[in-house]
């Protein structure tokens, strides 16, 4: 499924000012195109309020556009019925960022997961059996084990939460999968496994990666291309080694300068103590 | 002297699980001037070993084993809370994670620096600049004017007007710097700053990192600087203590063990990181690789 | 793909007996709370086998015994006897049913109506929202004693028609409660997840909201059944309540009082019970907010 996004605009109405007034309104998204190739990642970075998040709500549908479209294979989703939507929202997932926040604190591991496959019955009739099947295959496909299906989310470690919402993502078998910064809560050394886990399922599934993420080793590592965002504008996009390699705004290059890297040597500061 | 000495400190929880032993043999030496970075992944314990120096540990819960943790000489696991309280905020100063949860929504900025100001003043009156016996008028202002300059130090911008604004009119970074100011105020010599850029953007994470750095160059105070990020650790501290499990695997200066790693555990660690250099499936988790070790 | 091994493992139930005595471990750290259950159990306890176990049944039906009149407490009337010779011991016991039973029966009515309108009006918010909440609003202004007794006048005195009155003015708060509590949860990531998978309101509102609230409203629930049972005293005292001679707390209280200070057990002994009562219900609500704090979940 390819995704593309045409001269997006969000406009959150400015607050009210007397009885029929209003002041100005918040441009979280202005005026945003870019399209994800079917099968490709695609990478979205930006800081926190640079309107990544609106953008997702939107392409969810969890938020409406103040102007443009976003269309799906071609199709534009605000000419949709609502039950084309239903269909299409089975074919479009997404994984969130905190896995602790995401999962409902109260449902096993088994209901978590099989809540799609409850919700899309219609388009995926399954017995109660069979939805059980599904979702020890999809445990197993993200790393997980048999024994932990009818286990609650507290019981488990961020690492494993995270691949309980990428199974609950890929349960309704979806096309193309959003993934909201899914690893930043998470250690690096769970970060690496995670990443590598995504990686081999996009090669198995042949899924389209929409990536949202401030980190630019994670996108990097991931992605083929990549678009920055910044108070809700696009600043740049491209592809990974092009615009990493080669920034062409001011934005992109101090986000990749203040990119704390591991090597002692590149540190800003320690070149500053060298040369006392 | 030694600024601050742990020596083998040894944790145990209280849980429902009963008791677990949490840190196992900690030993560390803090100097002034140095900047420790304590790495490791959740639950390595390197949280409950910063809260240890401060005495924040609950006593209800926690119980040390053995051990000790001198500063500047004196044992903080024998001193008495109400001396602890002296210290706190005075002498060790502390800034975590969350720069939202740690300001009170309810009061300006102002009023809570002014507070710890006067707290701070009350142990040592020369923070102030006044003399012992000024009166409470003159205390406040003074304290007003100290807290003023400390958030200018900390680069808030016209922070003599800024200093009446509420917590929530501030970015996270800002909040970050208004806590930093806060925990430099009483002028300590030992800085516990738990994951201060971890909720913050990378691009406010550098400036968080070089006014942390400016002010041990200047003020000549030791940090233990506790984070999950190696990058971090690479950009800003003087050493590094790996911990895993409540052990610290490796110690030295940052650029010995970054470098050239003496334990497979930090070479793992630093093998997790993608960097803008690292390719497609060279990423390596860490589960077996402890899996081996510990075999 | 991988393939799906034949045997599935066990419900397992041993996870959620784990959540439960954990929850236990919990609720012992205050010895107040453990205090507050025990008298909770033994209350309803009491109320469910009262009619078996009271030394006195004929007594609870009605019946007198002049001859033994304001008895003083012994080893016979463990509570001594009221002006009619009747043992106070078996009143109270008995009494306990119409206390608790329509102090449940208010507390769940209240739960049920306020619920469901707190829930509707914090999900949809809105026009829906205003328009259920300034019902609330007006509602909350009704004293529940002056409206008990309005009804009473109106429809007559009865246990009926007192919980119908009580729970009138009782479902505001719950309406209040779930609205705040479902407008917090209706942002909560795990919300916006379900939304994002294509649930539906019913579906969110009820497998995903309603579950995770229940903590608080359990919590106002029991501390509620401390002042349910003492407002169906205060109604049996002012004489609105249930009748003799149905035996019932707020009543004995109230015929008692021209009896005190000479045979003060007559009035001491319901009032102990009512004090009993209210004060087990309060330990209990107090601690299970202890043991329910999400925060201290994880």
């Amino acid at each position: 499924m390819s995704l593309d996004i045409r001269n997006v605009s969000k406009v959150f109405p400015g607050q009210r000012t007397g009885m029929f007034g209003r002041g100005e309104g918040f441009h979280a998204l202005d005026d945003i195109t870019l399209s994800v190739r079917k099968g490709s990642s695609f990478g979205l970075v930006g800081e926190s309020g640079s309107g990544k998040t609106t953008l997702t709500r939107c392409i969810l549908r969890l938020d409406t556009l103040s102007a443009g479209q976003i269309l799906y294979d071609g199709t534009d989703m605000s000419s949709l019925s609502s039950t084309e939507i239903r269909r299409l929202r089975a074919r479009l997932q997404i994984v969130f960022q905190d896995p602790y926040a995401s999962l409902d604190p109260r449902m096993t591991i088994h209901d978590i997961v099989a809540e799609p496959l409850v919700i899309h019955r219609d388009i995926l009739p399954m017995t109660a059996r069979q939805r059980t099947d599904r979702v020890m295959e999809l445990l197993l496909q993200v790393g997980l084990q048999a024994e932990h299906l009818f286990r609650y989310p507290h019981e488990f470690s961020g690492g494993q939460r995270q691949r309980i919402g990428i199974a609950r993502a890929l349960a309704v078998k979806p096309e193309f999968l959003i993934l909201d910064e899914p690893t930043s809560a998470l250690d690096v050394s769970v970060q690496a496994d995670v990443l590598n886990l995504l990686h081999r399922l996009q090669q198995d599934l042949g899924l389209t990666y929409f990536f949202i993420s401030h980190d630019l080793g994670v996108i990097r590592y991931i992605c083929d291309d990549v678009a920055v965002i910044y108070r809700g504008k696009l600043v740049e996009q491209g592809p990974v080694e092009s615009i990493f390699d080669n920034p062409q705004s001011d934005y992109t290059r101090m986000l990749l300068a203040a990119m704390p890297d591991p090597d002692p040597d590149r540190s800003p500061f320690r070149k500053v103590l060298s040369a006392d | 002297m030694t600024l601050l000495d742990i020596k083998n400190l040894n944790l145990a929880m209280r849980s429902f699980e009963g008791e677990t032993q949490i840190l196992h043999g900690i030993d560390l030496v803090i100097e002034r001037g140095e900047i420790w970075g304590m790495v490791g992944e959740t639950g390595s314990g390197k949280s409950l070993t910063g809260l240890s120096v401060s005495r924040l540990i609950p006593a209800a819960t926690g119980r040390y084993l053995a051990g000790s943790i001198h500063f500047e000489g004196r044992d903080l696991l024998t001193t008495d809370e109400r001396a602890m309280r002296s210290l706190r905020g005075r002498r060790i100063g502390m800034i975590f994670q969350d720069p939202t949860t740690n300001l009170n929504p309810v009061f300006t900025i102002g009023t809570q620096l002014v507070d710890v100001a006067l707290h701070a003043g009350h142990a040592d009156p020369s923070i102030l600049r006044l003399s012992s016996n000024a009166s409470g008028r003159e205390r406040k202002k003074a304290a007003r004017r100290v807290a003023i300059e400390m958030l200018d130090k900390v680069g808030i911008p016209n922070a003599a007007a800024r200093i009446d604004d509420y917590p929530h009119q501030f970015s996270g970074g800002m909040r970050q710097r208004v806590l930093i100011a806060m925990a430099m105020i009483g002028k300590p010599d030992l800085l516990i700053a738990d994951e201060p850029t971890t909720a913050l953007d990378v691009s406010v994470q550098a400036q968080i990192l070089k006014l942390i750095h400016d002010l041990v160059a200047e003020r000549n105070i030791g940090v233990l600087m506790i984070t999950h990020n190696l990058g971090v650790v690479a950009q800003i501290c003087s050493h590094v203590a790996v911990m895993y499990r409540g052990r610290i695997l490796e110690r030295g200066p940052v650029g010995d063990v970054l470098k050239r790693p003496a334990h497979a555990y930090t070479q793992a660690l630093l093998n997790a990181i993608p960097t803008v250099h690292t390719k497609r499936g060279e990423l390596r988790g860490i589960g077996d690789i402890m899996q081996e070790i510990s075999r | 793909m991988t393939t799906t091994p034949s045997t599935l493992p066990k419900r397992d139930q041993s996870a959620r007996l784990e959540n439960w005595s954990r929850a236990f471990y919990r609720f012992r750290q205050s010895w107040l709370s453990v205090i507050g259950l025990a008298i909770v159990v033994a209350l309803i306890l009491i109320a469910i086998f009262a009619p078996v176990i009271v030394p006195f049944p004929d007594h609870v039906a009605g019946g007198t015994n002049t001859a033994a009149r304001f008895t003083p407490p012994g080893s016979q009337y463990w509570f001594g006897t009221n002006a009619l010779g009747q043992d106070v011991f078996s009143l109270v016991l008995v009494g306990s049913q119409v206390s608790l039973f329509s102090g449940l029966a208010v507390v769940l009515s209240a739960i049920v109506v306020g619920g469901l309108v707190g829930a509707i009006a914090g999900y949809f918010g809105g026009w829906i929202d205003e328009i259920l909440m300034r019902i609330t609003d007006l509602l909350l202004t009704i004293p529940s004693l002056i409206l008990a007794m309005a009804v009473a006048a109106a429809l007559g005195t009865g246990v009926f028609n007192m919980i119908v009155a009580i729970s009138i003015t009782w479902w505001p708060a719950y309406a209040r409660l779930v609205r705040g509590e479902v407008i917090g949860k209706k942002e909560e990531q795990f919300i916006v997840a379900a939304r994002a998978l294509g649930a539906g309101w019913p579906r969110i509102l009820g497998r995903h909201i309603l579950p995770n609230i229940m903590s608080p409203i359990i919590v106002k629930a029991s501390l509620d059944m401390g002042f349910a049972v003492l407002t169906v005293a205060s109604l049996g005292f002012v004489g609105i309540g249930v009748k003799p001679p149905t035996p019932e707390w707020g009543t004995l209280l109230s015929v008692a009082r021209a009896d005190m200070p000479d045979y003060w057990w007559t009035a001491v002994c319901p009032g102990c019970a009512i004090f009993l009562a209210v004060l087990g219900f309060n330990l209990l609500g107090d601690g299970l907010r202890d043991v329910m704090d999400p925060k201290a979940r994880r």
